[in-house]
């Protein structure tokens, strides 16, 4: 992607990546207008951080460092979005 | 004629223990579907008319529980929302497929997918896609289900080979006292619900259960991680008396 911008978290609490935190991460992604993507592989491999099902199939566990990348015009603010909502624990803010 | 008594062991997914007459749940939704197929443009109709049917019922079911099944609901609702996951289901009818098999093929290879993961709580998730296929599927054949869920005069035991969420979610709880699936996990979101509120809840039972004839007397004690079927007296006498102490200490807050 040119002129991304890029985050990463790691996965604290022991949930890991269990339906709700899908749902709250590919929700929070759908209100940017910036593609959003995820990668638990180091960058090998991106997923759609809109998409509840690609999100969920992550398999990001406890420990897991997610990076996150978007690209448009809020790309942004929706990166340091998804970081917080993270390293919250999937708490809303 | 002297009816034996039958010991049934599971896997606790919730816990507790509950007295009542054994019911054999029946599924008010399949995987079978009867229709009349049309062309492409019919079908992609058939397609998105179903899929707002399913977001209004699941919507409408959440809106009337509590947290635990709004937020389990969610995941079902999330994916009906997911462009992704509903992308290739539109492809296939305009190749020709009609629009349940496109959308069963789908399901059905996410379902592999989650179950390939092979951890508990993707495992776990196949069942949520199970409900929602066919929600969907119920949603495309036409039926509107009216019917109100069986209930029952007091304190039963339902038994199942499964139960999905929104089949929970319909139950009359207040008639129910425990619940024994011969399918099912302890991770799954039906457990979950069931441990919220409160039901006891046997998984992975032999499969002896299914054939338990409906109205048997049945114990279900999870700590013994079994359920007694026809006990006889003395076994149910131990067995109040367990659950008085059980319920004892519970006041007590131990």
């Amino acid at each position: 992607m040119s002129d991304s911008t890029m985050g990463s978290a790691v996965i604290e609490g022991a949930a890991g990546f269990h339906a709700r935190p899908a749902v709250k991460v590919s929700k929070l992604a759908k209100k940017f207008n910036a593609n959003v993507e995820l990668s638990v592989s180091n960058g090998e491999r991106w997923i759609n951080a809109k998409s509840t099902n690609a999100v969920m199939k992550m398999k990001a566990t406890t420990g897991t460092q997610l990076l996150i990348r978007a690209e448009g015009v809020d790309a942004d603010t929706a990166v340091s979005n998804m970081v917080t909502l993270i390293r919250q624990n999937f708490e809303d803010a | 004629m002297k009816v034996s008594e039958i010991f049934l062991s599971g896997v606790p997914a919730s816990e507790g223990m509950a007295a009542g007459a054994l019911v054999q749940h029946q599924l008010r939704r399949s995987d079978l579907i009867d229709r009349q197929v049309g062309n492409p443009q019919q079908e992609q109709y058939v397609l998105q008319q179903a899929l707002d049917q399913a977001r209004t019922e699941i919507s409408k079911l959440m809106a009337r529980l509590d947290q635990t099944a709004t937020e389990i609901m969610e995941f079902q609702l999330a994916l009906l929302e997911d462009e992704d996951f509903l992308a290739p289901v539109s492809t296939s009818i305009n190749k020709g497929k009609s629009a349940h098999e496109a959308w069963t093929e789908m399901v059905n290879t996410e379902i592999s997918d989650y179950v390939a993961a092979d951890e508990s709580y993707m495992v776990a998730r196949a069942d949520d896609l199970i409900d929602l296929k066919r929600c969907v599927l119920a949603a495309m054949s036409g039926n509107i289900d009216t019917e109100p869920s069986p209930t029952h005069s007091e304190g039963v035991v339902i038994a199942a080979c499964e139960i999905m969420p929104s089949e929970f979610l319909e139950l009359d709880l207040s008639s129910i006292s425990a619940i024994a699936t011969s399918g099912g996990s302890p991770s799954s979101h039906v457990a979950i619900l069931a441990r919220a509120r409160g039901i006891p809840m046997l998984v992975g039972c032999d499969s002896e259960l299914l054939k338990v004839p409906s109205g048997s007397a049945a114990l279900v004690d999870t700590d013994l991680s079994q359920i007694i079927v026809n006990p006889q007296k003395d076994r149910h006498i131990a067995f109040q008396s367990r659950l008085s102490q059980h319920r004892n200490l519970e006041k007590r807050g131990t």
